[in-house]
């Protein structure tokens, strides 16, 4: 036993010192094949269809936007060289970087801007046609350039722009399986093969019209597993890994080839308060603004950066992630448990009471909602967790107001096109309550949903921001949700790795991508 | 034999029929809205109806049946909600990385399995008993996503010789193989060994001994050969089961096989791909029991269908 024991001793030594060993070497990628492990797979390859973060990843590498975002949350122009709108915000026109091909060869122009917006119109069942249903017109002005004429005033049309991506219209014309195994876009990679499930193999297109990227080759593949993934980038069977589980950065922090990237994101999470939540008794103790602080009082977010995401997370300083645009600080809720018990005994819940909340059943959010659970049993709220798979819950959460049993819900929420209206209106609006919407604190300010509904119409950047302000302080003292903070967007890859450029909260993008190889 | 074989294989069509109405019935009972699903989160009421009607989601479930079993009959078994793309054709591309991965894990598994547990039953009791029993327990504690990462840590990130993913080459099969064969090498060693001692006390083969025959006869010819019948039946369920694909090793080592498939469209309830694979499963189960019955006939000769 006592050999064994330390022939185990002696392995594990062994073990550690080859990692040490290998990592004084300096690194270089064996290939020109640029590797990246996504945790899952994109739902579909047409970029009209898609909906779920990953199938944007993947064909944002293929397809290209009039505009599109930077990294710190500025619209800048992309196959469109510049944009103007007109003065009471209707039109906006947009002139056209010319000599630009699709992938198949057909030209990209005025026209196929036109052709995308049909194609949105004639088929409700797209992603596409939530990008435009604000749209009135489209119209070629000449072969490069366009405007876009909208049915009423909305600020948000740049920001929602960047979500419209172009498409030959040759290629659309054939179809949603076309597309499902071609790519016809102007992007710097072009499809090669994709097992569904598996891969999805791209190939550098050397007619790109601008600076492109180095590597030949651009694969995504599919590895759910956290541990596998970590261990691909340490093996160099991946270059790139999205994304890093809070969990396991310590893992490969200290490995010199690896670089862990690490991004404020957009994910904000919160717990929905339903404010017309009866107890058996037939109190309301969410319709008491009282009780919903004093939740926000007795709930530590600093406490539970640490404990969920291993100190990955931002603690909330408005109802948006800080990476949004019109985001406008406000006064945290420092954990003050006296505070929060006296606002309950004001309110009469001295003695608490039971409450359900749903929550998603992957490990991670369970933690988060066993936190919240363990915070608000300081104030006497017995919680008691609901755990469903994903897909169930959006059932339960699509309920409307009279058969709903939607108590709190542990969930969150980003803004794809990074804009303060996306971040609030669906899910705090008075008009948004389900199946409309995910306004499951059935909330219902008559201010804040004037503010956004202004807000919309306005073109005054100023004016845009204060409205935005005032709804984000309105919303944060009334307390809705319990706030409970941004976690951030962690990815990694090898340090051979360069030309990576990122959108807001760290969304890779490969137009320039090479490998020191 | 022949007679029997034809009947028990016309007699899996209406067990089909029952099975695809249960299937089809329970699929739809599961909460949850593929069409929301699909739709994402910011998708307008009118969207998501928009979806329903395309993949016929609104109609009355008896009409969707009807509709599907109609296409069935035709070999269409419809097209997923979530690729778009026929599940024929999905389930065929992606069959193969099962069916190397269940060739993977029986290409030693029950060999070494049998092989221990009939060493186990002729040295009952002694040292190698209590180490081969050992060994099988170690098997069948270990979980496989722990034997996978450990495999991985060990062989992959810190010696750096096998991959940890994919099944591009002999090396890329091994990890795989090791925990699609360990839990089935373990569970075949118990068994062969209990039922090689259950024949072992049966009069022919104190017959057998006390006609002088030698001991390795006795133990091959008369003992393991009637213990087949049990180790058969349990290696039939065990390839069954392994059929239906691995969502473990699948997962662990990034294979897009069949079990991968069926636990991604359940999630986004893509109706038609997990009623194409359920479908295909229970018609593996029904077909692997057929050849376990067909093949008692062949081991032991007493055994007659007629």
């Amino acid at each position: 036993m006592k050999k064994l024991v330390s022939l185990m001793l002696t392995g594990a030594l062994a073990f550690s010192l080859s990692t040490g060993a290998l990592a004084a070497e300096e690194v270089k990628s064996p290939d020109n094949d640029l590797v990246v492990a996504l945790q899952a797979d994109a739902t579909h390859l047409d970029p009209h269809v898609s909906s779920n973060g990953y199938s944007n990843t993947i064909t944002n590498a293929m397809y290209e936007t009039l505009l599109t975002f930077n990294e710190k949350s500025e619209v800048v122009p992309l196959l469109a060289k510049e944009w103007s709108v007109s003065e009471d915000g209707l039109s906006y026109t947009f002139v056209l970087n010319e000599g630009i091909k699709f992938h198949d060869g057909e030209p990209f122009n005025a026209d196929a801007v036109v052709a995308v917006y049909q194609r949105g119109l004639d088929d409700d069942s797209l992603t596409l046609k939530r990008s435009i249903n604000n749209w009135e017109s489209v119209t070629a002005d000449s072969e490069y350039q366009v405007t876009i004429k909208l049915k009423e005033a909305n600020n948000t049309f740049v920001n929602k722009i960047t979500q419209v991506r172009m498409v030959s219209p040759k290629a659309m014309e054939q179809g949603k399986d076309y597309l499902a195994k071609n790519s016809a876009g102007t992007g710097p990679f072009k499809l090669s093969d994709r097992v569904d499930g598996g891969y999805t193999k791209l190939v550098r297109n050397d007619d790109y019209w601008q600076e492109g990227p180095g590597v030949d080759t651009l694969t995504f593949t599919v590895v759910p597993e956290d541990g596998s993934r970590i261990a691909m980038l340490q093996t160099g069977e991946a270059d790139i890994i999205d994304p890093v589980p809070a969990i396991d950065v310590a893992r490969i922090e200290d490995d010199p080839t690896i670089v862990v990237e690490n991004f404020p994101g957009i994910t904000y999470r919160y717990v929905t308060l339903n404010t017309q939540m009866e107890l058996p008794d037939g109190r309301k103790p969410f319709a008491d603004k009282r009780v919903r602080q004093a939740l926000n009082y007795a709930f530590d977010s600093k406490a539970y950066a640490q404990v969920v995401f291993n100190g990955y997370a931002v603690e909330p300083t408005s109802i948006f992630s800080q990476n949004i645009m019109y985001y406008a600080p406000q006064t945290p809720y420092t954990p003050d448990l006296d505070k929060a018990k006296e606002l309950m005994k004001e309110a009469g819940f001295e003695d608490g009471f039971d409450v359900q909340i749903i929550v998603d059943n992957t490990t991670i959010e369970m933690k988060g909602a066993e936190f919240v659970k363990q915070q608000l049993s300081q104030i006497n709220v017995n919680v008691e967790l609901l755990a469903n798979e994903s897909t169930a819950n959006a059932e339960l959460t699509s309920a409307p107001l009279e058969d709903t049993t939607v108590q709190m819900w542990y969930v969150n929420w980003g803004s794809g096109s990074y804009e303060a209206d996306g971040s609030m209106r669906n899910i705090l609006h008075g008009d948004k309550f389900p199946p409309n919407g995910y306004n499951t604190a059935f909330w219902n300010n008559e201010e804040f949903n004037n503010l956004l509904d202004d807000a919309l119409k306005m073109t005054d950047t100023e004016e845009i921001a204060e409205a935005y302000a005032k709804a984000q302080a309105i919303a944060w003292e009334e307390c809705p949700w319990i706030f409970l903070g941004n976690n951030n967007t962690l990815t990694a890859h090898k340090s051979y790795v360069t030309g990576m450029q990122y959108k807001p909260a760290g969304e890779l993008v490969f137009r320039t991508i090479s490998m020191n190889h | 034999m022949n007679r029997y074989f034809i009947r028990r294989l016309l007699a899996t069509i209406p067990l089909m029929f029952v099975i695809s109405i249960f299937v089809f019935m329970f699929i739809h009972l599961i909460p949850g809205d593929p069409a929301k699903t699909l739709a994402g989160v910011e998708a307008s009421v009118e969207e998501v109806e928009a979806i329903r009607e395309e993949f016929g989601l609104n109609k009355p479930i008896l009409v969707q049946y009807v509709d599907y079993m109609k296409n069935l009959f035709h070999g269409d078994m419809g097209r997923s909600l979530k690729s778009n793309l026929p599940v024929t054709e999905m389930i065929a591309s992606r069959m193969h990385f099962t069916l190397r991965l269940v060739v993977a894990g029986m290409i030693w598994a029950p060999f070494l399995g049998i092989f221990i547990g009939v060493l186990c039953a002729i040295f009952r009791g002694k040292g190698f008993d209590h180490f081969g029993m050992l060994f099988a327990i170690t098997g069948l504690s270990a979980p496989g996503f722990w034997l996978g990462l450990m495999g991985i840590e060990i062989f992959s990130v810190r010696l750096g010789l096998l991959p940890t993913a994919g099944l591009e080459n002999w090396r890329g099969y091994i990890l795989p193989s090791l925990v699609m064969g360990t839990g089935i090498m373990a569970v075949l060693a118990r068994y062969s060994r209990s039922s090689m001692l259950e024949t072992l006390r049966e009069d022919y083969v104190r017959t057998a001994r006390a006609k002088g025959q030698k001991e390795f006869w006795v133990m091959f010819s008369h003992a393991f050969r009637n213990s087949l019948i049990q180790i058969i039946t349990i290696l039939g369920l065990q390839i069954g089961g392994l059929l239906s694909g691995s969502v473990i090793t699948e997962t662990i080592f990034s294979i897009p096989g069949l079990g991968r498939l069926l636990v991604d469209s359940i999630a986004y309830r893509d109706y038609p791909v997990i009623q194409g694979l359920l479908m295909i499963f229970a018609l593996q189960y029904v077909l692997i029991n057929l050849i376990v019955d067909m093949l008692y006939g062949v081991i032991n000769p007493k055994i007659r269908y007629d």
